[in-house]
Parts: structure tokens; sequence; C-alpha cells
């Protein structure tokens, strides 16, 4: 052994002695720290609490168990974990987990919503969820109490967060062509949309939620008027025709306009304030003005052609509106009696007796004085074909000069004006008889006679021309002179221009005449009595220029 | 048999790890090679334990590796995470069997087995056991040479995630098992280079 060992020990090169020195062996660490990273790794999901949350929705089509993510603003905040329909409610219950979500953020004003391809006329949706499926978005808000129980949206709604602005409600009576997305304009400026609509629970109304970017709801008050300005409006009144258009795109989308009182110094409306959306820009004017409005009463033996809504005008400045139609029974002669309920509207009246801000009662009184004014200045109510093609009547406060003095009487507080009848259709036929009759006075007859005369005449002169001396010409000449002095050119002329005179009468009366067909066809008769007039003055001037035409026939 | 051969140990001789020049101890454990100047042992300093520390690790890793999502692919706005165990299972049930059978060999298998295998050995090198010297180092052998190949999933990974960035088309993002699973590779070729195969012999009956 010990040969072996030296042996050994001579071939084999001898080490250098290294101490070193022993402990703990560091290689100990490496599993503690991969036993460190992998708890880590598996448990960062077990530790972390996600939040969940059950949102119900009436259609949960393509949506997928652990598939179908949850969004916000194109942002993958979470995904639906279970999707089971809810027994006996027919909803759909689906849960979703949220990744990374401030608890606090999902309170009871959040929304959910399911967002999957939608086409309709404000443009096409969710076009990227044809291929990636549908998803859920969420709209959080961070006002209220963290709540895990919700109720999805049907339709798409407007984030609320990162959108400054405030929500309104309107109501309607119909929704017209008023969609989701549709502008809402203050000025023609956009400034928010309708965000969805649906009918009111007792179906009397449509309710509009629409969303006001800040800062253009600051715009919106208390007294703030919105109207539709969907579509085109073809408005044919008392006061004639009327198209209006806001622009292309609502008359696709539809749209909602605003506005408010100038010197609007209110603050901004709450949201969630309900507001009524008009039909029109003039019905929200019409409202606007009658905010305020006296009652006045007018008795009228015939209503035809008057309507509701029609104006009431003194001195072709509007003052009213009327407001009612209606027949009534008078107490003691046992009479149907028609009349019309007008509105004044004191801002209209002229020189504003009334301020805005006086009580009712002041402003009322201020009204009643100045009508009392009016009926003892022989000021009469009267009704007034305004147009010849639709029959359409208005109301017309005139000063009338034969009256009797008549005065504003108040039956229960309402005030009944004076008024005098329209005037008659007969009328207007005995004015178109003494016309023709005077066109028959007019003696064509004579006149023809004249001219067979003068022809006669004329042909004996030309006969004897050749025969009789120059001096014989001139006689005749002279009794040919005296002939025609003796034509009733100054007459015809006379009863001409009277003529037209009766005729001009005519057409201001028709124009004032009843309406409808009869309108028509007389403003036609009219139109061919007008050409006639004008023919005949034109033959009455030539002849004043040139009376040997008679003789000779027209150049 | 064993017992008839004198071994270098025995002889007061080892080789140096480096140069692999025959070195006399002089009685001493630790010594510096007189021809490359790195330290000579007989016998790997603090294998068993070493290994056993690498090898532990290897296993914690190997748990988020095969739970955690190893690829998250996006398409057209779905995001879709796979563990090795579900792309396993979704080449299965597409009938591509053969794909998924070495998928599951090399990254599921494989780094179990190697686990295992070097597992035993330091638990038989620990017990002192002098069976079946033959089979364990064939074992070792195996897994070494074997352990390299389940990097093939990690590549698979880096590659896909390096071709598939097709924006808002197709995405394809490596997941945390990745890291995970790299450890459990990488771990496990620490494991066995801290073993010493010349351990599995210093037993004798």
């Amino acid at each position: 052994m010990t040969d072996e060992t030296t042996q050994s020990t001579t071939r084999v090169a001898t080490a250098n002695v290294k101490q070193k020195s022993k402990g703990f062996s560091p290689v100990w660490v490496i599993p503690i720290v991969a036993a460190l990273l992998g708890g880590w790794m598996v448990f960062q999901n077990l530790l972390e609490e996600k939040l969940t949350v059950t949102v119900k929705f009436k259609d949960a089509g393509g949506l997928v168990k652990d598939k179908t993510l949850v969004k916000y603003r194109d942002i993958v905040v979470g995904k639906v974990t279970d999707v089971h329909i809810e027994h006996g409610a027919g909803d759909i219950n689906v849960v979703l987990q949220f990744d990374d979500v401030d608890p606090e953020a999902i309170t009871e004003s959040t929304r959910f919503w399911v967002v999957k391809p939608r086409v309709g006329l404000g443009g096409v949706t969710g076009l990227d969820t044809l291929l990636s499926g549908s998803y859920i978005e969420v709209d959080p808000d961070l006002k209220g109490e963290p709540a895990t129980e919700f109720i999805g949206l049907d339709e798409p709604g407007i984030h609320q967060l990162g959108n400054p602005g405030t929500r309104y409600n309107l109501q309607a009576y119909r929704l017209g062509s008023v969609g989701r997305g549709a502008p809402v304009k203050y000025r023609d400026i956009n400034v928010g949309q309708v965000s969805r609509y649906e009918l009111a629970e007792d179906n009397s109304t449509v309710e509009i939620e629409i969303f006001i970017r800040a800062p253009y709801d600051k715009l919106v008050k208390k007294d703030t008027r919105f109207w539709n300005i969907s579509g085109l409006e073809v408005d044919a009144g008392a006061e004639g025709f009327a198209l209006k258009m806001a622009s292309v795109a609502t008359l696709i989308a539809g749209g909602i306009a605003f506005n408010n009182n100038d010197e609007s110094t209110a603050a901004q409306a709450p949201a969630h304030s309900v507001f009524t959306l008009y039909d029109s820009e003039d019905d929200e004017i019409i409202a606007a003005e009658v905010a305020f409005s006296v009652p006045m009463k007018l008795y009228f033996d015939d209503v035809q052609g008057l309507e509701e809504g029609a104006p009431a005008t003194y001195k072709g400045l509007r003052i009213g509106t009327i407001d009612q139609v209606s027949i009534e029974e008078d107490d003691d002669n046992q009479v149907m009696l028609t009349f019309a309920m007008l509105k004044i509207e004191p801002d209209r009246l002229p020189g504003k007796l009334s301020n805005r801000f006086d009580s009712d009662d002041k402003r009322t009184k201020g009204v009643h004085r100045f009508f009392e004014a009016l009926a003892t200045r022989g000021v009469r109510a009267q009704l007034k074909t305004g147009n010849l093609l639709t029959g359409k009547a208005l109301v017309l406060f005139d000063d009338s000069r034969q009256v009797e003095p008549a005065s504003v009487e108040y039956v229960d507080g309402v005030a009944v004006f004076p008024t005098i009848p329209q005037e008659s259709f007969e009328a207007i036929i005995a004015k178109v008889d003494s016309i023709l009759a005077k066109i028959d006075a007019i003696p064509i007859e004579k006149i023809g006679s004249n001219l067979a005369q003068t022809s006669s005449n004329l042909a004996q002169t030309t006969t004897s021309v050749n025969e009789v001396p120059i001096a014989e010409i001139g006689d005749n000449l002279a009794a040919l002179t005296a002939k025609l002095d003796k034509l009733p050119v100054g007459q015809i002329g006379k009863d001409l221009a009277e003529t037209l005179a009766s005729l001009e009468a005519l057409i201001e009366t028709l124009n004032a005449a009843k309406g409808g067909v009869l309108g028509v066809q007389t403003h036609k008769a009219l139109t061919e009595i007008g050409r006639a007039a004008t023919a005949l003055r034109g033959m009455a001037e030539y002849l004043e220029r040139h009376p040997e035409a008679l003789l000779k026939g027209k150049k | 048999m064993a017992s008839q051969v004198s071994n270098a140990k025995d002889q007061g001789i080892a080789g140096c790890h480096t140069c692999g020049l025959a070195v006399n101890m002089n009685n001493q454990s630790h010594v510096e090679c007189p021809r490359c100047g790195s330290e000579v042992h007989y016998r790997k300093p603090n294998s068993v334990s070493r290994a056993c520390a690498f090898l532990i690790a290897a296993f914690i890793m190997y748990i988020p590796a095969n739970t955690e999502p190893m690829m998250r692919t996006t398409a057209l706005g779905s995001e879709e995470a796979d563990t090795i165990m579900s792309g396993v299972l979704y080449f299965l049930s597409a009938g591509e069997w053969y794909l998924a059978l070495v998928i599951f060999a090399a990254s599921v298998m494989l780094p179990l087995l190697k686990i295992i295998a070097i597992g035993y050995i330091l638990v038989s090198i620990q017990r002192g056991s002098a069976q079946r010297q033959m089979e364990k180092t064939s074992l070792y052998r195996i897994a070494e040479i074997l352990g390299k190949w389940s990097m093939l999933d990690i590549f698979v990974v880096g590659l896909m995630v390096m071709l598939v960035q097709l924006g808002n088309l197709t995405a394809i993002d490596p997941g945390p098992a990745v890291i995970a699973f790299a450890l459990v590779v990488i771990l496990t070729m620490f494991a066995e280079e801290a073993l010493d195969p010349k351990l599995i012999w210093d037993q004798t009956e």
C-alpha cells in the first residue's frame, strides 16, 4: 500500500493546499427565491380580491362564459364568468368579474350595455364586434354607493366619466324622427345628443334622455325650451306657407334644438330635470309667449275657417292666438252661439304694457284696460279670411267707423270684446252684380250703330269724292267731324273708369271672401275679370289717343 | 467487483474538474490544481445539497409553469390565454394527436421525469444505496441528454411571439409560465450539473 501511495505521489502532481471556511451553503437561497416567485405567480390571482357583479340583461346574445370581455372605452377591464337564466323572470343574469378595478368606481349609477353591431340611420356602430364577438361595455360613475347588482341597458349609452356634461329628460307627445344619437343643437351648434328614449310608464308621452356636453350644459336653465328640428317642415297656415329644415343630417336622423330667454341669468337646471319637447320651433315660440296669457271671448255668428292656433292681429300686429273655437247655449234666448276663445299675449301688445315680472293679476288688468280703451275708440273684432286658397280665417281688431258704441263686458272674469259680423257673402254678390250692371250699361250697341252709320257715311263720302268738288268735300268732312264729335268717347271712358274702380273693389272684397273651393273659383273668376278690365282699359286709352281707329281700325 | 476496484479517492488522487489533471490531494479535501489553478476536490463539494436545492427550486417553478398561461393569443379583439395543458388538449381535440404528444412529452413529461430521476439518484446517494448503480448512471446520462429538449417549448413561444405581431388582427404575447418553465429547465440543468455522478459509485457493498 505504502509503495503504491509513494508511487502515485511521484507520478501525481502535488497540490497547493488551500483552506476554505465552511458554513451555510448559499445555494439554498435559490429554492427559497423559487418558492417565493412560484408562490406569487400561483397565488396572485387567488389572493387578489376580484370584484364580481351581476348584470341583468333582456337580451344577452353573443355573450359567452369565460370568453366575453368587459370593456371600458375599448380597454379590457374584466370578463364574463357566468351566464345563466334567472328562473321565472325571463332575464339573463350575466356575472362579470373585473380584473383590476377600484370597487369604488362600480357604484349604483354604473351602467352596462352589450356592444354588438348595430345599423341605424345615425350610422353603423360596433362593426368591430362582427369578428371579435359582442362585449359588455361598462360605464362607471363615481357617484353613489358601491353596488353589485345591476340592470343592463337595452340600448347603448353614452359614457359618463371623462365626458363631462349633464343628462336631461324631455317629454314629447310623440317621438317624431328623433333617434338615438340624434344631435342636440344650440343655435345650430352641436352640443349634445339623444342618449335614449322610451315610452313613459303610463304610455301618455315619450321620454327622451339627452346628454348635453360641458360647458354647454350650463345653457340649460329652468326656463329653457326644447323643440324638435327633425325632418322637413311645411307649414301652411293663415299666414302663408313656410318651409323649414335644419340640416340634411337632421332630415335623416332627426334632432333637437333648445334656446333660452336671452336675459335669462338663472342657474343651470339640475341633472335629469324634465322639459317639454315641442314639435317645432313655432310651437316653442308660441308656448314661450303664451306662458302667460289673458283669455278673451269673442262671439261670432259664423266661425268658418277659424281654427285653433290662428292669429289675432291688431293693425297687422299679432297680439294673440285662438285657443278654442266652440259653441255654447245662450241662457236667455235658447240660441246657440259660436264663439272663439282668444289668448291675448301681453308681451306682444303694442307698447308692452306689462312686464314679465309683474304679478299675473296686474298683467291681466293692464290687458283689460288696453282693450277697454280700444273698444271705446270704435275698434271691433272681426273674422277675416286670411288665406284665399286654404280658406283659413284670422281675427282682426280694426277700427270700424259706423258702429254703435259698445264696451268690453266681463263674464266670470273673462273679457268679452265686441265684434262686428264678417262681410257677408251676399254683400259680395251684390257688389259683383253692380259691377256687371255697370258693364251692361256700357252703350256697346250704340257704339256699334254709330260705327255702322259712320262707315256708311264714309262709303257715301268715298263714292262721292270723285263727283263732288273740293268745297263739297270740305263740307262733308266738316259733317263727318261733327258726327265723330257726337261719338260718346267721353262717356265710354267714364264708364270704363267706373268699371275699373268697381272691379278693384270687387277684388278687394273677394280677397276677404269665404274660402275653400269657392275661394279658388272666385279667384279664377277674378283673374278673368281682371284680364277683361285690363283689355277694356287698353281699349279706352287707345281710343282716347286714336279716335280715328274707330273708322280705320287698329293699325 | 466494485469493492475490488480501487478508485482514485482511495488512493488520495483527484482529477481536476477543469483540465482533468490527476492531482495528489495530500490528505486535503480542497486543493488548487497546479496546472490550471482551479479548485480540485475528490467529489464536487456539497454536491448533494446543491443539487437538492436546485431540484426543489425547479419543482416549485414547475407548478406555475403548468398552471399559468404560456401564451396569450389576441385575435380580432378576443383574447385567449393558453397553458401548456390547454394547448395539448386543443391539439388533441383538433385531431393532431402526434403534435399533442410531442408537446406533452417535451413540455410536461420530460421536465417532470428529469426532476424525478435526479431526485431518485439524490435520495439513493443520501441513503448510501449501492444497488442498480449502472442503471442510475444511465438514468443520469439520459436525463442530461434529453433535458435540453424541454427548451423546445420556450423556443416555440419565442418564435410565435416574434412572428405573430399583426397589430389588432392577431398578436401573441408570452405569459408568465414562459419564465417559470424556462427556470424549470435551467434549474434542472443546474441540479444535474451540481450532482456528481461519481457519488453513485462511492457506496460499495
